[in-house]
């Protein structure tokens, strides 16, 4: 097994280093998930108002983030906040804050959209049997859009998990650059190492999002009403 | 099917009144609500209505008017059949009376006691008046258990083990015992009706509004959900029901109230209003419900192909009904299936 470009993932501590790469990839993506979930809930809720000027808000909020591409809000929030305003951000939290509002905004369109969903008759259900307001919410609506929700929000995390693949182009050294820094240092020794180290890559991306697709699946099927 | 006792808890000051007792009726029908039998002993107080409508009026914000000056009164253990075409205001007038929608004139009294105050409990008035809708509406997320121990846990704060002993036994009564773990997506529309009408049940309602329960099933399935009603009859429940089941309204109604256009236009008991309605109004909507053979010989000259022109010389007479002529509602149990 002369040369096998394969071997390259077995120098030193490369396998590991990669795993470690997509460590940071998934915290990043897990971690502004959780935060995403605990802001777009109510961010959510609030879409469904009645103000005008609160859905308004939100759904400007919304649309900004959407037609924004990930790329440049993270140079915005890398560069451009650090040349406004002197605040130094670590790529890793510039990262993390980029992924949370936008995982808010899409996050809030779905628990928008989950509520939204529940006929009103659902409610009418609930109220004709004497419960109240905040019961129906409670009892019946919350409910039935959690289950609604779950698998849509399973399949923002794999959308996000993808996502972090632009982060290293702020300089978080995620399983990317990992991969970039293993193919520079073995260009003599190992030259087809690029395709290894990026079919490597590949895999770990679909182990790690594989798994998260195929729950949102079941979860969808489970709660299929 | 006397022994059920779907409902024991109607135990009646009153003593059982064989004949439909009907109370004081104001508005257009009034002529035919001659048949009042005071019935009840000397010794019995003058019981306030179970439900008392006066003057009701709903007006949607768009201006459409879609109950106007709606009067009647319904006495403990009446049942009573609400009956109308599309769009009459029959399922609005339901949905007033346990405030799903607010009303903008009049007041609605629940045994004697206005309930269409400001200060309105309404969670309280809706656990005294049940009400069954057209398409189930259970709760898709929750086994059938878990419908029908929502409101008595929640609402009624009763113990869990009798509410579900109870529920147990309605289930049985309504010959589904065994679905209980099931979810409603495993169930066929007529059970799904029947579980719709126990959960109604669970909370011991005083009055119970149906609203075209029986509408969004096959026609198979509509005799196992009306025979449970029948038996919530028997059981001295009092009852509103929106239907367009002609021959149960005709079985189990004590009165009719015929709605046009959001107004009574005619209320009798069941055998004058369909063998001898007194209005023209009745007579159409009662002839929509009639098959024959398409002649042109018809009592009132218009008949069942009311569209204007009476000639249609080359249809055959023993053919179909022509069927575009026939405007909703759809006579469900008399279409030939």
């Amino acid at each position: 097994m002369p040369d096998l470009g394969l071997n390259v993932l077995f120098e030193g501590r490369n396998f590991v280093r990669l795993l470690g790469g997509l460590w940071t990839a998934l915290w990043i993506a897990l971690a502004a998930m959780a935060a995403s979930v605990v802001l777009g809930l109510p961010m959510g809720v609030l879409m469904t108002s009645r103000h005008r000027l609160v859905k308004l808000a939100l759904r400007g909020y919304l649309e900004a983030i959407r037609v924004l591409p990930q790329l440049v809000l993270l140079f915005v929030f890398y560069f451009d906040l650090t040349y406004v305003t002197g605040v130094n951000l670590s790529p890793e939290l510039a990262a993390f804050i980029v992924f949370t509002l936008w995982g808010t905004a899409e996050m809030g369109d779905l628990v928008r959209g989950a509520i939204t969903a529940i006929p009103l008759h659902q409610y009418q259900s609930g109220y004709a049997l004497g419960l109240k307001p905040s019961q129906v919410q409670a009892f019946v609506v919350l409910p039935q859009s959690v289950r609604r929700l779950l698998p849509l929000a399973v399949n923002l995390v794999t959308r996000m998990v993808k996502t972090t693949s632009l982060i290293v182009l702020i300089g978080v050294t995620e399983v990317l650059k990992v991969g970039q820094q293993i193919i520079d240092r073995n260009r003599f020794q190992y030259p087809d190492a690029a395709l290894w180290v990026y079919a490597t890559i590949f895999l770990l991306y679909f182990l790690a999002c594989f798994p998260i697709s195929r729950l949102a699946q079941t979860l969808e099927r489970r709660f299929a009403v | 099917m006397t022994a059920l006792h779907l409902i024991p808890e109607v135990a009646p000051a009153l003593a059982p009144v064989a004949g439909p007792v009907v109370g004081p009726v104001v508005g257009p029908g009034a002529d035919v609500a001659a048949a009042v039998t005071p019935d009840a002993g000397p010794a019995a107080r003058p019981a306030p209505p179970a439900l008392s409508l006066r003057g009701v009026r709903k007006e949607y914000p768009n201006g459409f008017v879609a109950l106007d000056d709606v009067t009647f009164d319904v006495a403990e253990r009446e049942i009573i059949a609400i009956l109308g075409p599309s769009g009459c205001g029959k399922s609005t007038l339901l949905r007033c009376v346990n405030g799903l929608e607010p009303i903008q004139a009049g007041t609605i009294a629940l045994d004697g006691a206005s309930v269409t105050g400001p200060g309105t409990d309404w969670s309280e008035v809706r656990q005294r008046v049940g009400m069954v809708f057209q398409n189930y509406e259970l709760f898709p997320h929750l086994t059938v258990l878990g419908n029908l121990l929502l409101g008595p846990l929640k609402v009624q704060k009763r113990a869990k083990a009798e509410a579900t002993e109870r529920a147990l036994e309605l289930l049985a009564r309504v010959g589904l015992a065994d679905r209980a773990g099931d979810y409603p997506r495993q169930l066929s529309g007529g059970q799904k009706q029947r579980v719709a009408i126990v959960r109604a049940l669970m909370m011991q309602p005083e009055v119970l509004l149906l609203d075209e329960i029986t509408a969004s099933l096959d026609p198979e399935m509509v005799r196992e959900v009306l025979d449970v009603v029948l038996e919530l009859a028997a059981d001295g429940m009092t009852m509103l029901i929106v239907t367009h089941e002609m021959s149960f309204a005709r079985a189990i109604a004590d009165r009719v109230l015929f709605l046009d256009a959001g107004q009574i236009v005619e209320q009798a008991t069941p055998d004058v209003f369909f063998t001898a309605p007194a209005t023209d109004r009745a007579k159409q909507f009662l002839n929509l419900f009639e098959f024959r053979t398409p002649t042109k010989k018809t009592a009132s000259g218009r008949g069942v192909g009311h569209r204007g022109d009476g000639a249609r010389p080359e249809r055959q007479p023993r053919g179909p009904t022509p069927w575009p002529s026939q405007p909703t509602p759809r006579p469900t149990a008399h279409r030939p299936s």
